[in-house]
């Protein structure tokens, strides 16, 4: 059986990451689990490996015109990076502030987005939002560069408040009204076209005085001028650290109803949520603080296997498990086409209210992608993670069917099963008898296991983080 | 072409050591060629004695490779050979997954290598597979990842062992010959080497890609002169790509992870760098002229930084002409040398230091 540090150590890593493999875990749960959090915290002191690697062996990810190849490139870092909460509060940012590329069909301008969430998404409150207001992917999707000083345009004043910051019931029209006032003139330069050459470099933000608005307005009672001014308005505002502290709970803690019934329903946890607002308000607004507080809360810790896992999570956590790919190869632009079938194409959401969470991911087609791509990945024994799997539960001797089954969901997770999945499984080993390694590890043992970890990857409680 | 500064023709005359030192009139842009939707995301190139460029590219559309021939009044002359699988279109299985190297034999034969299957494959402009081989591993004559590659005197094939660190000399047949090097930083040795060129006396330059610098090594792989160091400075390099060298000794290095060709001379000093001067090519131009909306977006934008180079894979130089394989922007950059080679007579013996009086 695994131990409770162990356990808890999958439980962190499923959490700020994808999940990590038993030899992973065993060397982190030797560390005090604060320790470990506080590592996950600055993700700055560390770099990625191989990123030139991939610069050279895909380097279809240098010419980004689609989503696919810097999408591939994201979950790879997820799954083979040393900074998995860098790239999970990423995930998080873009979950919460939706932008597609299908619109503009920029890729360059939307991976230039998330590269802004992936180095600052453990910041302050107020630049993060600063940061997307500026961006000139978020400034296309939401039409403010339509939004003039004689023509305003409310589309982002409105979304910043109702699904970015506050939600809805926390402010009025006319204060929508004003924030579109006070974002006018925030624009970008136009990039070239894309032929006949291509995209090219990103494009960039650019305030037009000629088409701001400098009269003062009244924003949430307050007397501002322009789109800063209402920033920092939005982010002393409680409503903004529930609404923040309610997703932060939704993405790292256990699964909430989807953001339009939060106005009707209350959180699952109202007590976490204050302890997280507690510390949003005074920290003023600083995620990282926000963050500590929820990875070292009991709350948190307690949340085993609450949240059904994204698609992201899901195949980053497939190719954790199976150890690939562990080095960039032509089958890693295939992960971004993986979740977008299983319903996330990640940088390509479908509108502004992002991805439906929860349960939702679930439906009998995402479902199949999901077994399929688990199946497909961990089915060849030879993979580094399943011959690892292999070898451990080799080194402990024969085993009974009941030991095979315990052996195996330790390996792939730990991981918790209903009697029922456990009974299917238990079933599954006893057809083979006693696990039994007095030849060594055989052909047919290696088979076995094998078709028990694809049993287990199957299951329901798989799908679960 | 090379001329005198009478005129005199040095074309292919002038080798690496028979002149005292250059006289570097300039290195000026010359032209584009290629775009976007034609010539995807070149990846290395190789120019046939009729000046036709064939681009062998690998780019996001083509979850594969292509290599489609290019005039050199950018006229379009045809795919050679092209995978496609996205899906709705009729897969071509049958292309390269990461072709990375191309070369031309006697005959002019295209030479190209796949790095994700590790094959070598010769083929006929018309199309004609003649022969692919290459079987994946470490042992001597397997590879892992091959590379650039180039043909040596005796009409054998130098090849870039890449993920083996070494390079591998075969016949065009595939017949493995011997090969050289092993991983590490020191001389000699290689990390993840890309490039490959040959110079007149048979001396070989290996891209040591991840040691960021090239290697000079003599025709059996004993180092003779290391090239660059780690950095985006004067002569400094990062992850570089293609290499080349000319008639002259001067040798040539895409370097890559600072979007930039850098020049060195024969003694491996540092020259100068290119970073890129695009014009719009022809077939851009006619591509212009027949959208009305790019043509707008583009009086709207901020152009400079289109010129420079994203990404450049691979350096070729034919005669006096530097062909840059502008790989993110989907084009050939073409600039044109003039230089005169000195003799002894003509310029002071080296004073060995710097002076200050330059009159």
């Amino acid at each position: 059986m695994a131990d409770d540090q162990i356990e808890l150590m999958a439980h962190l890593m499923r959490r700020v990451g994808v999940g990590a493999r038993r030899d992973a875990l065993e060397v982190l749960a030797e560390r005090p689990y604060e320790d470990v959090v506080e590592e996950l915290l600055h993700p700055d002191e560390l770099t990625d490996p191989d990123q030139d690697v991939f610069d050279r062996y895909l380097p279809v990810l240098l010419a980004t015109e689609l989503p696919e190849s810097p999408g591939s490139r994201w979950i790879y870092n997820m799954a083979n990076g040393p900074r998995p909460l860098r790239e999970k509060m990423a995930l998080f940012w873009h979950h919460v502030f939706a932008t597609a590329w299908f619109k503009s069909s920029h890729a360059r301008a939307i991976t230039a987005q998330i590269e802004l969430f992936r180095e600052n998404g453990l910041g302050s409150m107020r630049q993060i939002l600063l940061d997307l207001s500026r961006d000139p992917c978020m400034i296309d999707w939401l039409d403010n560069s339509e939004n003039h000083a004689h023509a305003n345009n409310e589309n982002y004043g409105r979304e910043l408040l109702e699904l970015f910051s506050l939600g809805i019931g926390n402010y009025t029209e006319d204060d929508v009204k004003a924030a579109a006032r006070a974002f006018t003139g925030w624009t970008f330069q136009q990039p070239w076209p894309r032929y006949p050459y291509s995209e090219g470099i990103a494009p960039i933000f650019k305030f037009d005085e000629t088409d701001h608005d400098f009269e003062e307005k009244t924003f949430l009672g307050q007397t501002v001028f322009d789109g800063e001014d209402v920033i920092n308005v939005i982010v002393k505002e409680e409503a903004c650290a529930r609404f923040i502290s309610r997703h932060l709970y939704n993405f790292f803690v256990a699964d909430e109803p989807g953001v339009a019934s939060w106005v009707a329903t209350p959180p699952r946890d109202q007590d976490a949520i204050d302890i997280l607002v507690a510390t949003f308000v005074d920290s003023d607004g600083d995620i990282r603080e926000v963050m500590r507080t929820l990875l070292n809360s009991e709350f948190f810790k307690e949340a085993r296997f609450q949240r059904v896992k994204s698609p992201a999570e899901f195949v980053g956590g497939v190719v954790t498990l199976a150890g690939t790919p562990q080095f960039p190869d032509f089958s890693t632009t295939e992960l971004w086409r993986a979740t977008m079938l299983m319903g996330q194409a990640l940088m390509n959401p479908s509108s502004v209210e992002g991805w439906h969470t929860g349960q939702e991911w679930l439906d009998s087609g995402t479902l199949t992608e999901r077994v399929n791509f688990a199946v497909k990945n961990l089915m060849d024994t030879s993979n580094p993670g399943v011959a690892s799997i292999i070898e451990r539960v080799a080194a402990s001797g024969d085993a009974t069917p009941d030991e095979f089954v315990e052996r195996c969901l330790d390996m792939c997770g730990p991981l918790q099963f209903s009697e029922d999945s456990r009974a299917t499984l238990i079933d599954f080993a006893e057809q083979g008898g006693l696990l039994s390694f007095r030849e060594g590890v055989t052909e047919e043992v290696e088979g076995r296991i094998g078709r028990m970890v694809q049993l287990i990857v199957s299951a329901p409680e798989y799908q679960f983080a | 072409m090379t001329s005198s500064p009478d005129g005199s023709s040095t074309n292919g005359a002038s080798q690496n050591g028979d002149f005292a030192a250059l006289l570097r009139a300039g290195f000026p842009y010359e032209k584009t060629l290629g775009r976007r939707a034609v010539t995807f995301s070149p990846i290395d190139l190789a120019v046939t004695k009729d000046k036709a460029v064939y681009f062998l590219g690998r780019g996001p559309f083509i979850k594969g490779g292509q290599l489609i021939a290019i005039s050199d009044d950018d006229e379009e002359l045809g795919i050679i050979r092209r995978r496609d699988l996205e899906p709705g279109e009729p897969p071509m299985n049958s292309g390269w997954k990461w072709p990375v190297g191309i070369v031309l034999d006697a005959e002019e034969r295209l030479i190209v290598s796949d790095e994700a299957e590790d094959t070598i494959t010769i083929v006929t402009k018309d199309s004609e597979i003649v022969a692919e081989w290459g079987e994946h591993g470490s042992d001597p004559g397997q590879l892992d990842r091959p590379a650039h590659m180039v043909i040596d005197a005796e009409g054998l094939l130098l090849v870039v062992d890449t993920m083996n660190h070494r390079v591998q000399r075969f016949t065009l047949e595939g017949e493995y010959v011997d090969g050289f090097g092993s991983f590490g930083d020191a001389p000699g040795q290689f990390n993840m080497p890309w490039g490959i060129a040959l110079d007149s006396e048979g001396c070989i330059y290996v891209g040591d890609w991840r040691n960021d610098r090239v290697q000079k090594l003599t025709p059996t792989g004993e180092p003779l002169m290391q090239i660059g160091s780690s950095g985006d400075g004067e002569g400094e390099l990062n992850r570089p790509a293609g290499v080349d060298v000319d008639q002259h000794g001067d040798i040539y290095v895409a370097d890559r992870g600072n979007n930039r060709v850098m020049l060195f001379n024969r003694d491996g000093r540092y020259v100068e760098r290119f970073f890129g001067d695009a014009t719009v090519s022809k077939s851009g131009l006619k591509y212009l002229l027949e959208n009305s909306l790019p043509l707008r977006l583009r009086d709207m934008a901020i152009l400079e930084e289109q010129k420079r180079f994203m990404a450049p894979a691979s350096v070729r130089v034919i005669d006096d002409r530097m062909y840059v394989a502008d790989y993110s922007y989907n084009r050939i950059q073409i600039y044109r040398k003039e230089a005169y080679p000195l003799t002894a007579d003509q310029i002071l013996p080296h004073p060995g230091k710097p002076t200050l009086a330059t009159t």
